[in-house]
Formats: structure tokens, sequence, C-alpha cells
């Protein structure tokens, strides 16, 4: 999609968060000084985190119940493409990506040369850098899907990640549940999108917890080089069921 | 001959699951979807427990020598398939719900946008926002 360079494109940020009341009142404020529009996906939290979010008048979808990631994300992009916002940003409510990289982030989107664009954290190798175990994990992911797409993408678990209104509709249809991140860039690889890299910072998360631990590293792992795989079956046909 | 006891026993099993199931979806306790397949094999059950020489030709035709194995692959494999059904309308159902939840707070937000504005334009017009109504 070329972008009409004379209108102000209308960018969303989409913030899934479950029990996030620690640091999304800060985040948020800090996104609107810098006047970033932002739509909260309550994911059924049990803490109260859309109260602090209607407290401060932010714009906030709440689920009746958690859908894990992938839902929520999926929440967030269909918003997004039925309010006709042009790029629609994934950003963690975690404090883990930072504000100050979305116009960067977007660069390739508002350029036109990429349909999703994801914020690595290695390709300068700068900043919170995960754990050794955790990025070695990232690695072979890399690896994976390298040897599937021919792309090299470096950072596939990256949650801060760009894109425009075709992928929208794509993930609108048809998104990941759970551990949507590397298996959504073999998604839009082969229905022939466009993804891109962008260096950003990123920060060890403030608060909450990692929806990803240990003892479910391993689960992790196996169903997510799964779903790359079964996804490279698919082909350019297989839309959604 | 297959053994009498063993003959009693599936005939008397497969009526427990005919009439269970059978029962269930009368009383609108069980989706006759979902209760098809345990009829149909319950019925079959029935069948073969009856007439145990199809076991013997099933068992011949698949190289197995003693025939009751036949009657424990049987079940095994209605077993396997009523579990697929299962796995396949979990998925559906799975999908189905989380579209609904996304739908529900998609649009328990737009209520929620609408409210705000109508309380907003009321409060705009000057009057009590209840006496537009009545």
């Amino acid at each position: 999609m070329p972008p009409n360079l004379n209108v102000r494109p209308k960018i969303l940020l989409i913030i899934p968060a479950f029990n996030e009341r620690e640091n999304i009142g800060s985040l948020l404020l800090s996104l609107r000084e810098q006047g970033l529009e932002a739509l909260v996906v309550n994911d059924g939290s049990t803490d109260d985190t859309a109260e602090v979010c209607a407290e401060i008048g932010a714009n906030i979808v709440s689920l009746p119940c958690n859908l894990g990631i992938g839902g929520a994300v999926q929440t967030g992009y269909k918003y997004a493409y039925a309010h006709g916002y042009d790029i629609a940003i994934q950003f963690d409510g975690d404090g883990q990506h930072r504000a100050e990289f979305v116009p960067a982030l977007i660069a390739p989107l508002l350029a036109g040369q990429a349909d999703l664009s994801i914020g690595s954290r290695y390709i300068e190798k700068e900043g919170f850098q995960s754990t050794f175990l955790r990025r070695a994990g990232i690695r072979y992911f890399s690896r994976l899907i390298r040897l599937i797409s021919g792309q090299t993408v470096t950072d596939p678990t990256s949650g801060f990640r760009a894109v425009n209104r075709e992928i929208m509709a794509m993930f609108a249809a048809q998104y990941p549940t759970d551990y949507p991140e590397p298996e959504s860039i073999v998604h839009v690889l082969r229905l022939g999108g466009r993804v891109s890299e962008v260096p950003v910072l990123m920060s060890e998360r403030v608060g909450g917890r990692s929806s990803i631990r240990s003892f479910r590293s391993v689960y992790y792992m196996i169903k997510v080089s799964l779903a790359i795989l079964i996804d490279a079956l698919r082909g350019s046909g297989v839309r959604r069921t | 001959m297959i053994n009498l006891k063993l003959q009693l026993l599936l005939v008397a099993f497969s009526l427990v699951v005919l009439f269970v199931f059978v029962n269930r979806t009368r009383r609108y306790k069980l989706e006759l979807k979902y209760a098809l397949v345990w009829i149909f094999f319950g019925a079959a059950g029935v069948v073969v427990a009856v007439f145990p020489q199809i076991f013997f030709l099933i068992a011949r035709v698949m190289g197995i020598q003693v025939p009751v194995n036949a009657v424990f692959l049987l079940a095994v494999s209605s077993i396997f398939l009523i579990l697929y059904s299962l796995t396949v309308s979990l998925s559906n159902h799975s999908r189905k719900l989380r579209t609904l939840t996304q739908e529900v707070g998609l649009m328990n937000h737009k209520v929620e946008q609408l409210e705000r504005r109508l309380e907003q334009a009321e409060r705009e017009r000057g009057g009590r926002p209840d006496a537009a109504d009545r």
C-alpha cells in the first residue's frame, strides 16, 4: 500500500495488558505526552488494570475473559482495521518497549518498503539483550525461519512491531492464539508480505511477569517450532479455516 | 467360538452405552451432534456382539490370529474416532469463543463510548438528562 504522504497517517499503538497495573498508567501518560494514540486491550486482568486505565481516560477494550497474548493483540488489530488506522503498532505494556523508537519502526512502512516492521534487539546488539538461554532460543527460531522462508529475521520473538493496513486485515482474520510472534512472521512471508527489521533498544521489564517462564519454555519451543513448520505446509492458498 | 461371557459382556456394555447416550439426548443433556458418534458405535457394538462371526471375518481379513483381539482393535479404533471428533469440535469451539470474546470486548467499548457521547450531548443541552426521554 503506497501511503498518501499528504495526509498524516493514523497510527495506533496496541497494548495488550494482563495484570499490568504497576506500569500501565505511567506508560500511557508518557505515550500521551509524546502524542501517540494507544489502545489498551485488557486481556481479562484480575487486578485493577482496567480501573487504572479508565482513571486517566485511556482508550481501553476489556475482554470478558483471558484469551492469551495472541487473542488480545488480534482484538487490537480488528479495532485498528475497523477504525481506519493506517498503521498499527504492537507495544508491550510492561515497559520493555520504548516509544522513542516508534518513528524508526514505522519508517519502512511509511516509505512503502515493508508491510511488517519488527523492532530488533539484535541488529546493533545494544540495550537489554535477555538471558543467554533465551538468546539461544531466539537464534534457533531465527535460523528456522530463514530455513523455511529464506529471510533473515534477527529478533523473531520481538513483540515490538508495526504493520500496514494489508497486514492488519490479514491479522484481523487470522492470528496465532498463543506465542504468536515467530509464527505470524512466517505467516506474513508465506502470503507475500514484506518483512523488515529496524534496530531498537529494549529495557528489562519493569514489573509483572513474562508470559514465558522456565518450565513452559520447552513447551514454547516445541509448539512454536511446530507452528512454523505446519505453516510452511499451508502454501499460499490456505488463508483461514 | 467367541467366549459366551465376553459376548454377553459386550452386548451389555453396548446396550448401556446406547441407553445412556440416547437417554441423555432425549433429556436435552447432550447434543445429538456429539452423541451421534457414540450412538453409532453403541449400535455397532450390539450388532457385532450378537453376530460374532463378524469378528472371525475381520480377524481373518486382517491376519489377526486370536479373534478376540479384533474386538479390542475395533474398540480402540472407535474410541480413536470419537476422540478425533471431539478434538475437531473443541478446536472449532475455541475459535468461535475467541471471536466472540473479542467481539464482546469491542462492542462493550463501543457502547461505553456511545454512552459517554450521549451524556455529554445531554449535558451540553443543559437539560436534565432524564427529562428529554420521558
